[in-house]
C-alpha cells in the first residue's frame, strides 16, 4: 500500500471513531497550543521590548541623570554642583569615544498657543545632537542647530502631535510664530511621527500613552531655555551616544571618572545604559522560556504517550483486520506504514487543532494585557501574534511526536502472524 | 514443443514430505506429518478429514501463510521452501487466491474496496485495480452491490465478494478453507458451481470440506488423518 492509501485509510479510521480520536489527540492539542502560545507571547515581548529600547535611543545611548548624594556625602548636598553645561565641554574634550552629546533641560508641560488654539506640550531645551541620540528625524524644516545656541535664538521644533493640534492641516507651520508660555518662538521644524508598536489602542494612538509622550514634545535651544526659563546652567539630564557598542563599558567608566572630577568628587549623578535594561529583560525571557517550555514539553510528552496508548488499544481491536490484510498480501512494512501514518495523522490533526487554540490563546492574552492598561510595555504587547514560522514549527513538532509514538504500535501490528491474527476473535 | 509440454506437466504446487511441528510446551504436535501432494491445472480437489487432521495447516502452507518445519514446497516449478516473509507476502498478493470460511471482509470498506485490497499490495495502479475488481465482481454476479459495505450483504453475497477478492489478482491457484461451512444449501450449490467454473477455465481449486456431499462436486479427493494423507483418488 502506498502513502496515499495509508493516508486515506487513516483518515477513515479517525472519522469512524471521532470521539476516541479527539480524546487521544487532547494531549497533543494542549501541548502544541501551550508551546506555540508560549513562544508567541515571549516573542511578542522580545519584539516589543526591542522596540521599547529603540524608542529609548537604542543601546548606544547612555543616560546621565542627577542623583542625590550617597549616604556618606549626604551632609554636603547643598554644595553638590549637579549636572551643568561645563560637564558637556569636559566630556567632549576628555571622552573621545562619545560621538554625540545632548544635554537636556525639562521645562515640564507648558501651554503652546497660536490663533486661539492651544496644546499642553512637553517643552525641552536641548542641542542639535538630540536628534541622532534619540534616533528621530525631521519631517519638515530643520532641527535645532549650533548657531541657534550662539544667538540664543527663539526658535522651536515641534512634535507632530503639537503641530497637528495648533495648526490647520492646510497650513505650513514652518516660519510661523507660536507662544510658548509667555514668549513668542518661530517654528523651524516638525519631527516625524513616532509610532509605537505594531498596533493596538496604546500603540497607534498618538494622543495617549507613549504616542503622546513621543509626539507631544516641543524643543528649543538649550541656551535659550536657560536664559528664558531657568536662569542658571543646571541640566535636568545628559545623554551621550557612543560611536560603537563595543566601547560602551569603557565609555561608562571614563564618563564616571571625568564627571567625578568636574564635580569635585561629588557623586551627584548616575550613569545608566539601555544595555542593563536589555540584560535584565533577557534574564526574564530566559526564565519564561524555561518554565513555560518545560510545561509545554511535558504536555507534549504526555500527549505522545496518550496517542501511543490509544493506538495500542486500537490495534488490539483490529488484529483480525491486520490478519486479513496480511493474508491478501500485505507485507510487514505495509502494515507498519499504515499504522505509522495513521498515528502521525491523529497527532498532526491534534497539532492543527492546537494551533487554532494557540491563536485564540494569544489573542486572549493580548486582550487581558490591553485591559490592564498601564505601562507602555504591556500596552505594546497587544500587537503580538502567532508567526507562521512558529506555527510551522508547532505543526512539525506534532507530526514528529506522532511518528515517534506510532513506531512501537506500528511495529507490533506489523509483526503479527497472519494465521494467529485471523484466528483471533 | 517439449518445453511447453514440460511446463504443462509441472504441478502448480507440489509438497514433498512436508512436515509442520508445533511445540506445545514439552509436547510436539505433528500437524503435518510427511505430506507429499501435487496439484495440477484444471483440478478441483476436496480435502477431507476429521477435525485436527491438518487440513487447515496444509492450506496455510499452500497459501504461503506459514512455513514448513521440514520438507519441500514448489510453486509453479520454483522451490519456495525457504523464502522469507516479504517474498511470501508477494506470493499471497500475486499468485494465491484464498477464500475463508468466515469470509474475512473488512467491515469498513465497500464491496469494491474489499475486492481491490490484494491489488493495493501488489503495485497495481488504482485505476487498473478498480477495473479488475469490477471485472471480478461481475464474475460472481455482484456488480450491482459495488458500493455497499459487507454488513449490508447476505452470507451468500459475502461469500461471493470473498471469492471475487480471491480472483482479482489472477492467481495461480484458488484455496478455499471450508467455503461452504456458513452457507445454506442454495448458496452451497451456487458456490460449488462458481468453483467448478473456475476449474473449467483451468484454474486449480483446492477446497477443505467436512461435507461428503460437497466433496462429490470435485474431481479429486484427498483425505487426511493425523497430519498424513490417508487416501488420494480421482472421482
Ligand atoms: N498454532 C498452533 N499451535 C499449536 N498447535 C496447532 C497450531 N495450529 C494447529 N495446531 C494443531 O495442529 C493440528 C492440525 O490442526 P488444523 O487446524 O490443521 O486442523 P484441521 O484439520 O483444519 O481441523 P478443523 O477441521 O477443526 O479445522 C491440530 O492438532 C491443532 O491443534
Ligand atoms: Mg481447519
Amino acid at each position: 500500500m502506498n502513502f496515499y492509501g495509508a493516508f486515506i485509510n487513516g483518515l477513515r479510521e479517525i472519522l469512524a471513531h471521532k470521539m476516541r480520536s479527539l480524546l487521544s489527540m487532547s494531549g497533543i492539542i494542549l501541548g502544541v497550543a501551550a508551546l506555540v502560545a508560549m513562544v508567541s507571547v515571549v516573542q511578542g515581548m522580545v519584539g516589543q521590548f526591542k522596540g521599547f529600547i529603540e524608542m529609548q535611543g537604542g543601546i548606544e545611548k547612555i543616560t546621565i541623570s542627577t542623583e542625590s548624594l550617597p549616604k556618606e556625602q549626604e551632609h554636603l548636598q547643598d554644595s553638590a554642583p549637579g549636572l551643568r553645561m561645563v560637564d558637556v565641554d569636559a566630556i567632549r574634550k576628555l571622552v573621545p569615544s562619545v560621538s554625540h552629546i545632548s544635554p537636556e533641560i525639562s521645562i515640564r508641560w507648558t501651554s503652546i498657543s497660536r490663533n486661539g488654539k492651544e496644546f499642553n506640550a512637553r517643552v525641552t531645551g536641548t542641542m542639535s545632537d538630540w536628534l541622532v541620540i534619540n534616533k528621530r528625524s525631521v519631517e519638515k524644516g530643520r532641527f535645532l542647530a549650533d548657531a541657534d545656541e550662539l544667538t540664543r535664538a527663539k526658535v522651536c521644533v515641534l512634535g507632530s502631535l503639537v503641530a497637528e493640534e495648533i495648526f490647520e492641516s492646510n497650513e505650513d507651520p514652518i516660519g510661523k510664530a507660536v507662544k510658548i508660555g509667555g514668549e513668542w518662538f518661530t517654528v523651524v521644524g516638525i519631527l516625524n511621527t513616532y509610532s509605537v508598536g505594531k498596533g493596538g489602542p496604546g500603540g497607534k494612538d498618538k494622543k495617549r500613552g507613549p504616542g503622546r509622550w513621543m509626539n507631544g514634545g516641543c524643543y528649543i535651544p538649550i541656551h535659550t531655555a536657560m536664559t528664558n526659563y531657568t536662569s542658571n546652567d543646571k541640566l535636568s539630564s545628559l545623554y551621550v551616544r557612543v560611536s560603537s557598542v563595543d566601547q560602551l563599558e569603557d565609555t561608562v567608566s571614563q564618563l564616571d571618572r571625568v564627571l567625578l572630577q568636574s564635580h569635585n568628587g561629588f557623586q551627584d549623578f548616575s550613569i545608566s545604559t539601555n544595555e542593563e535594561m536589555l540584560d535584565e529583560f533577557k534574564k526574564t525571557e530566559q526564565s519564561f522560556m524555561i518554565s513555560l517550555g518545560g510545561v509545554a514539553f511535558i504536555s507534549l510528552f504526555i500527549g505522545g504517550i496518550g496517542i501511543m496508548n490509544v493506538m495500542l488499544a486500537a490495534i488490539n481491536e483490529r488484529i483480525r483486520e491486520i490478519g486479513v490484510r496480511k493474508a491478501v498480501g500485505a507485507r510487514g512494512s505495509d502494515i507498519f506504514m499504515q499504522f505509522l501514518v495513521e498515528t502521525a495523522l491523529v497527532s498532526s490533526l491534534g497539532g492543527l487543532l492546537g494551533l487554532l487554540l494557540s491563536v485564540a490563546l494569544v489573542e486572549g492574552i493580548g486582550m487581558v494585557m490591553a485591559g490592564g492598561g498601564g505601562s507602555p510595555m504591556s500596552r505594546g504587547m497587544v500587537g503580538m501574534s502567532v508567526e507562521p514560522s512558529v506555527m510551522l514549527a508547532g505543526f512539525v513538532f506534532s507530526v514528529g511526536i506522532g511518528v515517534i509514538s506510532g513506531i512501537f504500535p506500528a511495529l507490533r501490528a506489523s509483526r503479527l502472524d497472519p494465521i494467529e491474527a485471523l484466528r483471533y476473535e | 514443443m517439449p518445453d511447453s509440454e514440460k511446463t504443462d506437466n509441472t504441478p502448480v504446487i507440489e509438497l514433498v514430505d512436508a512436515r509442520k511441528i508445533y511445540r506445545m510446551g514439552d509436547e510436539d504436535v505433528n500437524a503435518l506429518d510427511g505430506v507429499s501432494v501435487k496439484i495440477h491445472r484444471g483440478e478441483f480437489i476436496a480435502i477431507l478429514g476429521p477435525s485436527g487432521s491438518g487440513k487447515s495447516t496444509m492450506m496455510n502452507m499452500l497459501g504461503f501463510m506459514d512455513t514448513l518445519t521440514s520438507g519441500k514446497m514448489f510453486f509453479e516449478g520454483e522451490d519456495v521452501s525457504a523464502i522469507g516473509a516479504s517474498k511470501r507476502a508477494w506470493y499471497r498478493a500475486n499468485r494465491i487466491g484464498f477464500i475463508f470460511q468466515a469470509f474475512n471482509l473488512l467491515p469498513r470498506l465497500t464491496v469494491l474496496e474489499n475486492v481491490m485490497l490484494p491489488l493495493t499490495y501488489s503495485r497495481v495502479s488504482r485505476r487498473e485495480a478498480e477495473e479488475r475488481a469490477r471485472e471480478a465482481l461481475s464474475r460472481v454476479a455482484l456488480d450491482h452491490r459495488i458500493g455497499h459495505i459487507p454488513s449490508q450483504l447476505s452470507g451468500g453475497e459475502r461469500q461471493r465478494v470473498a471469492t471475487a477478492r480471491a480472483l482479482v489478482n489472477n492467481p495461480g491457484v484458488v484455496l478455499a478453507d471450508e467455503p461452504t461451512g456458513n452457507l445454506d444449501s442454495k448458496n452451497v450449490a451456487r458456490t460449488l458451481d462458481l468453483l467448478r467454473s473456475l476449474r473449467d477455465s483451468g484454474l486449480p481449486v483446492v477446497m477443505v470440506t467436512h461435507d461428503l456431499e460437497v466433496a462429490k462436486a470435485t474431481s479429486r479427493v484427498v483425505s487426511m488423518r493425523d497430519g498424513k494423507i490417508l487416501e488420494d483418488y480421482l472421482q
